[in-house]
């Protein structure tokens, strides 16, 4: 069935039973000129801001007092509190295009809309796509949209949480000139993003294009358990206790720990029906928990650096010892087959079992395996714990630690159809002020949050900054949910108040991590920092990459089932010089290319 | 009661009676299994059926998840949005394809062959995406409804469809005995051919509605306003663009959240978006052979 056939001209000439051809030329003349006239119509309409009055922007950013109600722990970094002024001489409109997301609710009509306008003086037009509510993937779906929007020409000021890639960045900004620059603009204007480029040195260079210019607000959101995200596996506490066992510190211990899960009924139901290790869902892989003994392993796609020269870590011996190490639990079916085709549903439907079945499972937090109730008493899924890296073979240990995680490009552009942009820019620096940040992520103060008081205790423990009276998220209208542009530092996180008697999860996430991971993190300079990349070079390593990957996961779970053997030589260096076919080599030069052109 | 002592059923005949209802008493089953199970499921605790605690009937009965469901602003204006986009754009699209159709099973069409052609053309290929979307864009239709209901209004399968049923059912005679009667073209279409075409018209309302009921990618390209997208848009958004992978979630808690909010509104979504389709298929489903037969004949 295929769309585009209206033919109602033919149709209206075609009264009489026989069709006139004068009557068939006269029906399509009068739809041709229909058409243009209606071109003409909107084509005045079409992109950027249809403004009378404009105002100016107010020169080195709006006035800007401190808020005295906020009170900070000691060595705090992070987004600061104050009044600001309005940006505009007089009241601006921008268009900006945004996610739809029920969360949200209206966008014109959202609280934090309202009050952000109050306080800038801009007015917005929102245009929702309708897609993902998460800022930091892009949708193919939401792409599809906006490359029609551009290459329709209708651009609107600002494209806000759209999650374009650093390369879309390169391509609109440096290529096809429609991304604005915004170097100059964030030197004369933008105070808190400046703030922001120097409490987080990495800020500038990770925003920065290969052309030396930068086309997107920062959008920053440090979090400290995310950094350790695939490193996590968790183990069922009171079966180890129950056992007398201790926590697994060492790779042969978790081997025992995992016998013992298996043949000594500790959930005493006398069935052997415990599942030692598993992974949570079929697409989540054991290499960056258990790589981690035998080498610094960053996980998908693999790619390190050495002194400077880019590498990947799957074809290296250590690799090869961690695969062995899988096949051997594997052949002692510590590892479930199941494990390698379980959809997630089938182990959250175990996780929440009655009977508890798994002993240790590979997931990135418990909702991974089961539900997270936090209105019981002791909630289960807290006996659940993070089995800290496993020392291998000389002692090694490495997790490896993410610390690139608080970047993510490509939620705030403005485009070149904009008039006014020192004014959208401003707009966005505004919403890296604490209070703004606050209610753009909770809500309305005094209803969903307000200022911690003194001697209340934050997630890390230290004085908090900020206390939430409703849980996260907030009910619809009231908060952008995270489809604004933030600051949330580590220090603005940890500062969220927790009440003693009831912690979420997210407390319990952050000291899981920190005990388990944090300590044996790699070095910074051990880790390839995002780049971006040229037009061409974004095509010729797109294909590879997924054709790279793809083949490593497809080998990685081949291996641990033992087919082919990873302790056969002859599969080990078949399985090389098949990544050296796949253009493994070229992968790497064009990575050592984009790294050495990044601007430093 | 004279069947009573009709002949027995012999040995074969009763063993085919046993397979035929073993047979189709499985087939029902495994129709009405889905349908029980998402019913119940809308109105069970979500952590019930997480855990396999509920396989048939509801567990833990709540109302909860229907009560969040409205509680969305999205929800409600989509639901009513879809229904706009259905009858709107059905009654729209099946004018066009009975006045498209019926000229064109008329033998005394001037030029049929080459009309035709020119219908079916589209059918092999479309100009593509983005010149639809300039088109759309140009003729000023971008986030209106008619940008759904306009654009792809005609489907040429349906069209061939219909013609041929205006061929197979409405006899030439009759067309000659009305014109003695002095009945022009407009009048003989409005008042002989629309009348005994109940079924295929049926068949025509229900695809179109259907179709446009479950579209979404139309409202994705042209539509940037959120109170004029229809239900599936704001589904996908809850029901499958959030299922994403966690290492891509920078945030615990909002993945934590989507999940949850995930679980308790799946199942009510789901059993609101079917039910205008299920309750239009029982009223329609007896023209429906019939009309795609007739029609599908001599194709």
């Amino acid at each position: 069935m295929s769309s585009g056939s209206t033919r109602e001209p033919v149709q209206g000439s075609n009264d009489n039973g026989s069709l006139s051809r004068r009557g068939f030329i006269q029906g399509a003349a009068a739809v041709g000129i229909g058409a243009t006239t209606l071109a003409a119509c909107s084509s005045g309409g079409a992109g950027g801001s249809k403004l009378s009055s404009a105002g100016k922007p107010v020169k080195g950013g709006p006035k800007t007092t401190p808020n005295k109600a906020a009170i900070y722990p000691e060595g705090y970094i992070g987004p600061v509190a104050s009044f600001k002024g309005p940006v505009t001489t007089e009241h601006a409109t921008i268009t900006v295009v945004v996610p739809q997301d029920v969360q949200v609710g209206d966008w014109s009509k959202n609280e934090f809309t309202k009050w952000l306008e109050k306080r800038t003086n801009v007015h917005v037009n929102f245009k929702e796509i309708a897609s993902s509510a998460n800022s930091n993937n892009a949708s193919d779906e939401m792409m599809t949209k906006v490359n029609a929007m551009i290459s329709s020409g209708e651009l609107p000021d600002v494209f806000m949480g759209m999650g374009f890639t650093a390369s879309q960045i390169y391509v609109n900004g440096h290529d096809q000139k429609i991304f604005t620059p915004l170097n100059k603009i964030i030197d004369e204007y933008c105070v808190e993003t400046k703030r922001m480029f120097k409490d987080y040195p990495d800020t500038k260079t990770v925003y920065t294009m290969p052309d030396g210019k930068i086309y997107s607000m920062p959008n920053l959101n440090d979090c400290f358990h995310c950094k350790a995200g695939d490193d996590r596996a968790w183990i069922y506490k009171p079966w180890l206790d129950k056992l007398g066992l201790k926590m697994p510190e060492t790779l042969d211990e978790f081997e025992t720990v995992l016998e013992a899960f298996k043949t000594k009924d500790p959930n005493g139901n006398g069935i052997h029906d415990e599942i030692a290790f598993t992974a949570a869902d079929n697409a989540t892989t054991f290499d960056k928990f258990i790589m981690g003994s035998f080498l610094y392993n960053p996980g998908t796609p693999w790619l390190v650096l050495e002194n400077d020269k880019v590498d990947v870590v799957f074809n290296k011996p250590g690799w090869r010892e961690g695969l062995k190490y899988l096949n051997r639990l594997y052949s002692k079916g510590l590892i479930p087959k199941e494990s390698f085709t379980r959809t997630n549903e089938q182990v959250l439907r175990l996780g929440n079992a009655k009977t508890t079945v798994l002993g240790a499972v590979r997931g990135y937090y418990w909702a991974s395996f089961m539900d997270i109730v936090e209105t019981d008493k002791h909630p289960k899924y807290l006996d659940y714990v993070c089995i800290p890296t496993l020392r291998g073979p000389n002692s090694f240990r490495t997790a490896g630690w993410d610390y690139y995680q608080p970047y993510s490009v490509g939620s705030f552009v403005i485009t070149t159809a904009c008039k006014i942009p020192e004014i959208a820019a401003m707009w966005a620096d505004s919403q890296y002020e604490l209070e703004s940040v606050v209610r753009s992520y909770q809500g309305v103060q005094g209803k969903n949050w307000r200022w911690a008081k003194q001697g209340e205790k934050g997630i890390n423990g230290a004085q908090a900054i900020y206390n939430n009276l409703t849980l996260w998220p907030p009910k619809p209208n009231l908060a952008w949910i995270q489809n604004g542009i933030m600051y949330r530092s580590d220090g603005f996180r940890l500062g969220e108040a927790v009440d003693p008697a009831h912690p979420t999860f997210e407390k319990a996430l952050y000291e899981n991590s920190k005990a388990a991971y944090y300590p044996y993190r790699q070095k910074q300079d051990l880790q390839l920092p995002p780049l971006s990349m040229t037009s061409d070079e974004a095509g010729q390593i797109a294909d590879l990459q997924t054709t790279i990957n793809n083949y490593v996961i497809q080998m990685m779970t081949k291996f641990t089932q033992g087919k082919p053997d990873p302790n056969q030589d002859g599969a080990w260096n078949n399985y090389l010089a098949t990544l050296n076919k796949m253009g493994l080599p070229k992968y790497l030069q064009i990575n050592q290319k984009a790294y050495n052109d990044r601007p430093k | 009661m004279a069947t009573r002592a009709r002949i027995r059923d012999s040995r074969s005949d009763r063993i085919f009676t046993i397979w035929n209802v073993t047979i189709l008493t499985l087939f029902t089953v495994s129709v009405l299994y889905p349908l029980v199970y998402i019913v119940s499921a809308s109105i069970s605790d979500p952590h019930a059926v997480n855990s396999g605690k509920m396989w048939l009937w509801p567990v833990q009965v709540t109302i909860e998840g229907y009560r969040t469901v409205f509680a969305y602003h999205e929800i409600v204006t989509g639901f009513l949005n879809s229904l706009f986009y259905a009858v709107v754009g059905a009654a729209f699209s099946v004018s066009l394809t009975l006045l498209a159709a019926y000229p064109l099973s008329r033998r005394d069409l001037y030029g049929r062959g080459p009309i035709m052609v020119y219908f079916l053309i589209p059918m092999v290929f479309s100009g593509g995406m983005i010149p639809t979307y300039l088109v759309v864009h140009q003729l000023g239709l971008l986030n209106t409804r008619w940008a759904l209901v306009i654009p792809g209004a005609v489907s040429v399968f349906q069209v061939i469809i219909t013609r041929t049923f205006f061929q197979v059912s409405i006899p030439e005679d009759l067309l000659e005995a009305a014109r003695v009667d002095g009945c022009n073209d407009f009048r003989f279409f409005f008042r002989m051919v629309l009348p005994l075409s109940k079924p295929i018209i049926a068949v025509n309302a229900l695809f179109y509605a259907v179709g446009q009921w479950n579209s979404w990618f139309n409202a994705l390209i042209y539509l940037t306003n959120q109170h004029l997208f229809p239900l599936q848009l704001v589904l996908r958004q809850i029901l499958i663009l959030n299922s994403v992978d966690p290492s891509q979630v920078t945030d615990a808690s909002l993945l934590a959240h989507q999940q949850a909010l995930q679980d308790l509104l799946k199942y009510g979504l789901i059993v609101i978006a079917s039910i205008p389709p299920l309750l239009a298929y029982p009223f329609v489903q007896k023209h429906f052979v019939k009309g795609m037969m007739i029609g599908s004949l001599k194709g």
